[in-house]
């Protein structure tokens, strides 16, 4: 058996870059700006996404068995080609970064009474080095063998929410439209996420159809996104400013119970399983970069660079979620609005234009 | 160079070579005025067959012919013999042959009287079966060829012998289905045996950390059994059995992790009971790995997630011990390994005995005493027994066990968590000859998962495991089906 990633690796890895952070911070954020109608904005971001994703499914197609790179060098050069992964590196580290602080501010809300920043830091920038040395595809196994537990941990926050959800909070829908649709660009830092695709160029193991099960899977995936917000909403109406993590806080609908405990205990942690993969795969994905950009270094001293660069910027920011926050709605939002949505749209512009050379079809194959 | 010397010079040579040890017998004789000498050692030889079928045929004989092929081919009936040089003659009598040496003759005739006491075929102690055959391997690979042969009777089985030990001289066979097993998987076995040189290969042990892509990994990446319908069974999936003489345990390749939690009578029994089974075991594991780190973690900083009358008796029976709940359980988990050590080192007659002091004495008086409390002793006891659920994976589950309980200790949950991903992420990293180890679950194999967790009956597992390299994909045909299999 060859050391591919499968495509069910791929929609795997996807579907976790979809959720982990969205399913946080960002319902309570949104609804400052959006009220009710977080679902829909959602939906229209999430759906700005997916034309992305379709726009990199297309360049993988196309050119087929060559890395992001290479298609990337291929049309604009060398030189070019590695300031445009440097800029996806920064953007994949600014991810990795939120993702770090956002898993912090999960813990010490729901797990531990008091979690020092450094108990927190050392040993998961410690896994995360050993896991990424462990290779992509390793990761991307350890994805497959955790996911059925995070969607599991998914479904049972869904369903817990929905007891006690009141669907009429929803009402009355796009009021002042308007004003809520010129915020939108605002909560650009936390979608983008199908760029986690780019380290995956040339190693997928492509079966028929494979495409069209990606974009079938991320096109559910959103829907029950969407659904969650859904659900949250209707569970806390206006409240809903107050929770900080919305999928620990929608399973808190029981009270301690003297007989089971809190059973929700076991879905948090299957959260934090979710996180540590999403932080892991926009390490990887940073790292990738990072070596295409400076390619003679091995990856150990890469991933030591990143884990160091990781630290002190959250250091920086006196790990404080809403310090990130302010930068990721402030100073990275054009940043990421022009990674995430403009740098993909130029490269599946010029890739439409561009015929891919004979002598490049044989060498990938 | 060896000369055709006389008889009394070749033979004290040959003496020489052995040492004048004094398990060399030397037989000389004379039949018609030809000099003939008998070599072979005394505890290794069947002196009754060398007395019945080489020297009493030789004997009676009236024209002694000139030539050692003359013998070979009229002489003496005997169906295993053969002519060879003096350097594999030395080889032969080593392991038992007799040597027929004629004065003139450079050449020695051999006749296999190879004899010495063995274990029969018993059932393994290590993997006893409620149903199903109980032979097992033992010492002789002779044997354990011919208890394999016999239950895969096919031209097509192959059996490739090679040497390993420059002093032990030990015969290691690779048995395999030529038009099965991937002739790159057989290659690259070939390539990892014959990479290093070795002294001495006294059991089949030896030769896993050459076969082993990890060799300084607590986990095993060959698989191992002493049951041969177990190995015949690997062998028709595609993989390559390794024989090594003196040693019971047949080494498998490919290996995946998965293949441990499968055991003998699970082939013997109702599928959906062996389902369930695996459920069980699987659960098992999971309770010996985390349990102690878990219950670790909880008191230290989880303790609001307990249920309430749970966290009551928690907090009443270790108020007043003398140890922190982490140092609790692993002066537990320490104890009871020091007594499982006593207890396996210890002759059978004490190791009741010591099961009396541990169980009953050391743990009643310790939680009498104060030292642990009740709930430790029962959450140590009861990993302790689960790591058991699967004999061949304890020594990996008991090391995981006592660090997933000091992580535990350290950083709770959350440690738990990470190492867990780790853990994972560490086990698919890995790769047997080409088949994850982690398969058929990472990377996915849609067609083995019917012999995965949940077990299909016989009659759905018409192909091979896809995740083991092989070459004949079709194991299982029905009569009016056969357009039916992909």
């Amino acid at each position: 058996m060859k050391r591919f990633i499968s495509s069910r690796q791929i929609i795997f890895t996807l579907i976790i870059s979809l959720f982990a952070l969205k399913v946080l911070l960002l319902p309570n954020l949104m609804a400052r700006d959006m009220g009710r109608d977080i679902y829909i904005f959602t939906l229209f971001l999430c759906i700005l996404d997916f034309l992305v994703l379709l726009m990199l499914l297309y360049l993988m197609n196309k050119y087929n068995g060559m890395t992001f790179y290479e298609i990337v060098s291929h049309f604009f050069g060398g030189h070019l080609a590695r300031i445009i992964m440097l800029a996806f590196m920064l953007f994949f580290f600014a991810k990795a970064c939120g993702a770090f602080q956002s898993a912090y501010v999960y813990l010490n809300e729901n797990l531990y009474t008091t979690y020092t920043w450094l108990t927190y830091s050392l040993p998961i920038l410690l896994v995360l080095i050993l896991c990424v040395q462990n290779g992509l595809v390793s990761f991307a196994r350890t994805i497959e063998v955790c996911f059925p537990l995070i969607v599991l941990g998914f479904l049972m926050a869904s369903f817990v929410g929905v007891i006690r959800a009141d669907i009429t909070n929803l009402l009355p829908v796009l009021e002042n439209a308007g004003g809520k649709f010129s915020s939108i660009t605002k909560f650009a830092f936390w979608f983008g996420d199908y760029l986690v695709l780019i380290p995956f160029f040339g190693r997928i193991e492509k079966n028929k159809g494979f495409s069209k099960k990606v974009a079938l899977s991320l096109l559910l995936s959103i829907a029950l996104l969407v659904l969650f917000y859904v659900i949250v909403y209707c569970r806390y109406s206006y409240n809903i400013i107050s929770h900080t993590n919305a999928i620990s806080d929608i399973l808190q609908v029981q009270p301690s119970s003297s007989d089971i405990g809190n059973f929700d205990w076991v879905l948090i942690l299957i959260w934090d399983i979710c996180l540590f993969l999403y932080l892991g795969i926009n390490f990887v994905s940073a790292s990738h970069c990072f070596k295409e950009t400076f390619y003679p270094l091995k990856q150990i001293y890469v991933s030591l660079i990143l884990c160091v660069a990781v630290l002190l910027v959250n250091f920086f920011l006196q790990f404080n979620i809403y310090s990130f926050v302010i930068l990721a709605q402030d100073s990275l939002l054009y940043y990421s609005i022009a990674v995430q949505y403009c740098l993909p749209l130029v490269i599946f512009l010029i890739s439409l234009c561009k015929k891919r050379r004979k002598n490049e079809v044989s060498l990938a194959q | 160079m060896i000369k055709a010397n006389s008889l009394d010079e070749r033979v004290s040579s040959l003496q020489e070579t052995f040492c004048n040890n004094g398990d060399v017998v030397v037989r000389k004789f004379d039949i018609n005025g030809k000099k003939m000498a008998l070599v072979f050692l005394d505890e290794m030889t069947d002196q009754e067959s060398v007395n019945k079928n080489i020297l009493t045929p030789l004997m009676s004989f009236e024209n002694m012919p000139e030539d050692l092929q003359s013998i070979y081919s009229s002489l003496v009936p005997y169906c295993n013999m053969k002519i060879c040089e003096r350097v594999e003659a030395e080889e032969l009598i080593l392991r038992g042959f007799c040597a027929l040496l004629i004065d003139g003759e450079e050449r020695l005739l051999l006749f296999n009287t190879v004899k010495f006491e063995m274990r029969g075929v018993e059932e393994p102690p290590t993997s006893t079966v409620i149903s199903g055959p109980r032979e097992g391997f033992n010492e002789s690979l002779k044997i354990n060829l011919s208890l394999i042969r016999k239950r895969l009777v096919s031209t097509k089985l192959k059996i490739e012998d090679m040497m390993i030990g420059t002093r032990t001289r030990t015969k290691v066979s690779l048995v395999y289905f030529e038009d099965i097993a991937d002739k790159r998987v057989v290659r690259q076995i070939k390539r990892k045996l014959s990479s290093f040189e070795i002294d001495g290969v006294l059991d089949s042990h030896y030769l896993t950390s050459f076969l082993e892509d990890k060799p300084n990994s607590i986990f095993r990446q060959v698989g191992n059994s002493e049951k041969p319908d177990i190995v015949c069974g690997k062998i028709l999936e595609g993989r390559v059995a390794i024989l090594v003489d003196g040693s019971p345990i047949v080494l498998t390749v490919p290996f995946i992790i998965f293949e441990d939690f499968q055991s003998a009578n699970d082939y013997y029994s109702n599928s959906h009971r062996v389902s369930m089974l695996r459920v069980i075991r699987l659960i098992g594991i999971f309770i010996a790995i985390f349990l102690p780190g878990m219950y670790i973690a909880l008191q230290l900083y989880h303790y609001k997630i307990l249920p309430l009358k749970f966290l009551v008796t928690i907090v009443s029976t270790t108020q007043n011990l003398p140890l922190n709940p982490f140092l609790e359980i692993l002066f537990i988990i320490v104890l009871f390994d020091i007594l499982f050590e006593a207890s396996v080192r210890m002759p059978k007659y004490l190791g009741m005995a010591i099961s009396i002091v541990g169980a009953l004495i050391l743990g009643d008086t310790a939680v009498k005493a104060g030292l642990v409390s009740p709930p430790g002793v029962m959450i140590v006891a009861l990993s302790a027994m689960t790591v058991y659920i699967i004999p061949a994976q304890s020594p990996q589950i008991s090391i995981l066990r006592l660090m997933f309980a000091i992580i535990g200790g350290t950083l709770g949950f959350h440690g738990l968590i990470l190492s867990f991903i780790y853990l994972i992420s560490y086990l698919a990293a890995f790769d047997s000859f080409g088949t994850p180890y982690l398969a058929p679950f990472a990377p996915k194999v849609d067609k083995d998962i019917k012999d995965f967790v949940f077990k299909e009956g016989l009659i759905r597992m018409k192909t091979r495991p896809h995740s083991i390299p092989h070459n004949n994909d079709i194991r299982l045909k029905i009569k009016g089906e056969e357009d039916k299999i992909e």
